[in-house]
């Protein structure tokens, strides 16, 4: 028969006075002795089941990065003992007892103390956290706004980029809900501490921190699973992070209880813990710049590259994708060592496609390159963004610029394209052999070498070919 | 907002600072209060402490004696006064409940 028992990731919060000491009792009543309050778990040890009395306290000066309980701590836990309340546990500021006489004195007795001494702990404590949490999460979704606003065609058709930022809106809701419950508590309880009664109490909404734990839960399972399909090194390395991101959890509580151990005083073990964290975060993301830029992007993508070569002193790497329009289409070349890649993204709103046709680097002669990209856009509305983002690109720089050197896409009558509008890039007022060509519910961005005669021919060839890829 | 700090006591307060006109050990006020009003008021241990706190910072009560982690305290003037203060300030409320009830002795 096990003796000790865990309670993973309980959902109470950390006001919720009442319900932490209920539940508490309960779980005495059925033998379970609460033994310790960890970050993630709380541990109960098997005893005979007994009747006791639970209560939560906060001591607004006390830190989990205390070497020992402070003089006043130790000074607050004995005059508890002396009105018959055990220290049960503790983490940090709050503080458990329990006491088996049913009708002993509560360990608070003037309301306006008790409140003082609470706000004092919720300001320090959690409303600290949850103000910095929040700015982090609108920080975020600035970010990801600013992220659709300017580089919408990569943002919208990367699923699992779009998910993970489904996550924060949830995240700053539970936030908000919580502010404003303990806001609004804090009135009431200022009013009954002002007029000697008791104060209200406050409990854990539960259901909202299960919804935010099923989210995330989802949301995680569903970034796996898309790092499945793009590739196995995606998932190994999305794998890789979360069991370093574990990692680095496990050794920082490690070093802040080692430090707890050998009596750091509280500003070195947070420094301490902190550096650890920060260290490991930046070497973290170091490693994996390093491990990328040593073997290459191919293993994250799923497909290695068919051959590699040496040129001009660097390694090339050659990939023979399927692409959907391909040289040969528009004209007779007489060359067959072609690396073609194709790089797609797809989401529910959009689906992009990079592809690429080029020779070998080194390989004599004037041979051709073919660049171009195809969006689908599934979502309606995103039309004119996406087709303002590829315009906005080209036209980036043209503010340092005086008008007659503009680069610019201008809007040229193409019928040869078959499509609603087509525009042509054109470099201090010279038209090059780049196209953007807008069907109803697809676009495409194509570059021809510098020096091809576009024919009605190739047109129509390219247009149906990226028409129907 | 609660009532300004010390601008009157609480019952508690008032009975903690009555109590350390003799010295007294922190753990024990407890005690002392409940025998003073014969269990009609209770202080409950974070109570006290943190009104010990407090009555330290204001300068109301001076450490006496530490032994290990017991700690004595005992009133200083300012404490005093300030018990005094709301000692008058009781007597003019019963002094103007009798002026307006006509009753003296123990309200019913």
């Amino acid at each position: 028969m096990k003796n000790v028992k865990r309670e993973w990731i309980p959902l109470y919060s950390y006001y919720d006075r009442s319900g932490i000491a209920a539940h508490l009792a309960d779980m005495a009543a059925q033998g379970w002795m609460l033994e310790k309050l960890g970050a993630w778990s709380w541990r109960y040890r098997r005893t005979e089941p007994r009747k006791l009395r639970f209560a939560v306290t906060y001591f607004p000066a006390a830190s989990q990065f205390d070497p020992a309980p402070s003089q006043g701590l130790e000074t607050y836990r004995d005059y508890c003992a002396q009105a018959g309340w055990q220290l049960v546990a503790d983490t940090a500021q709050v503080q458990i007892f329990c006491n088996e006489d049913e009708n002993a004195v509560p360990i608070e007795t003037d309301p306006a103390v008790e409140f003082s001494n609470i706000r004092r702990c919720m300001k320090k404590s959690f409303l600290t956290s949850y103000v910095l949490l929040l700015l982090l999460s609108l920080y975020q979704i600035g970010f990801r706004i600013h992220r659709v606003w300017t580089d919408p065609v990569d943002t919208l058709s990367n699923s699992s980029s779009l998910l993970s930022a489904l996550v924060w809106p949830l995240l700053d809701a539970v936030i908000v809900v919580e502010l404003v419950r303990y806001f609004r508590w804090q009135r009431r309880a200022g009013a009954a501490a002002e007029a000697g009664a008791p104060l209200p109490e406050l409990r854990s909404v539960r259901w909202l921190g299960l919804l935010l734990l099923g989210w995330s839960g989802f949301i995680l399972l569903w970034m796996l699973l898309s790092a499945l399909r793009q590739s196995r090194g995606m998932l190994l390395l999305m794998l890789g992070a979360l069991l370093y991101l574990g990692l680095m959890l496990l050794l920082s509580f490690a070093a802040k209880d080692a430090m707890k151990h050998l009596r750091f005083p509280r500003w070195a073990n947070i420094a301490v813990t902190y550096g650890v964290i920060i260290a490991l975060t930046v070497g973290g993301m170091a490693g994996l710049v390093a491990l990328i830029f040593h073997t290459g992007s191919g293993w994250l993508e799923g497909r290695p590259p068919v051959e590699t070569y040496e040129a001009y002193g660097q390694t090339w790497e050659v990939y023979q994708d399927d692409i959907p329009l391909r040289i040969e289409d528009l004209m007779e070349v007489d060359y067959d060592r072609w690396s073609t890649r194709a790089r797609v993204d797809s989401s529910f709103l959009l689906t992009h496609g990079e592809y690429t046709q080029r020779a070998r680097v080194g390989d004599p002669g004037d041979i051709p390159d073919l660049d171009y990209e195809i969006v689908t856009v599934k979502a309606g509305f995103l039309y004119d963004l996406c087709k303002n983002d590829f315009i906005a690109w080209v036209e980036r720089d043209n503010g340092q610029l005086s008008r007659e050197y503009w680069d610019e896409y201008r809007l040229i009558d193409a019928p040869a394209w078959g499509a609603e509008e087509v525009y042509q890039r054109y470099y201090s007022g010279e038209p090059v052999n780049q196209f953007l060509v807008c069907w109803p519910d697809r676009m495409a961005e194509i570059s021809f070498d510098w020096d091809w005669t576009l024919t009605e021919d190739m047109t129509a060839t390219a247009a149906v070919k990226l028409r129907n890829a | 907002m609660a009532r300004e700090k010390f601008q009157t006591l609480t019952e508690q307060m008032f009975y903690i600072l009555l109590c350390l006109r003799e010295e007294c050990c922190g753990a024990d006020i407890m005690a002392r209060v409940s025998a003073m009003t014969k269990g009609r008021v209770a202080v409950g241990p974070g109570t006290l402490y943190n009104l010990l706190e407090s009555f330290l910072q204001a300068g109301m009560i001076a450490e006496t004696k530490v032994e290990g982690r017991k700690r004595s305290y005992l009133i200083t003037e300012a404490g005093q006064k300030m018990l005094d203060e709301e000692y008058r300030r009781l007597l003019t409320l019963a002094a103007d409940y009798k002026a307006q009830t006509g009753k003296g002795g123990r309200a019913q």
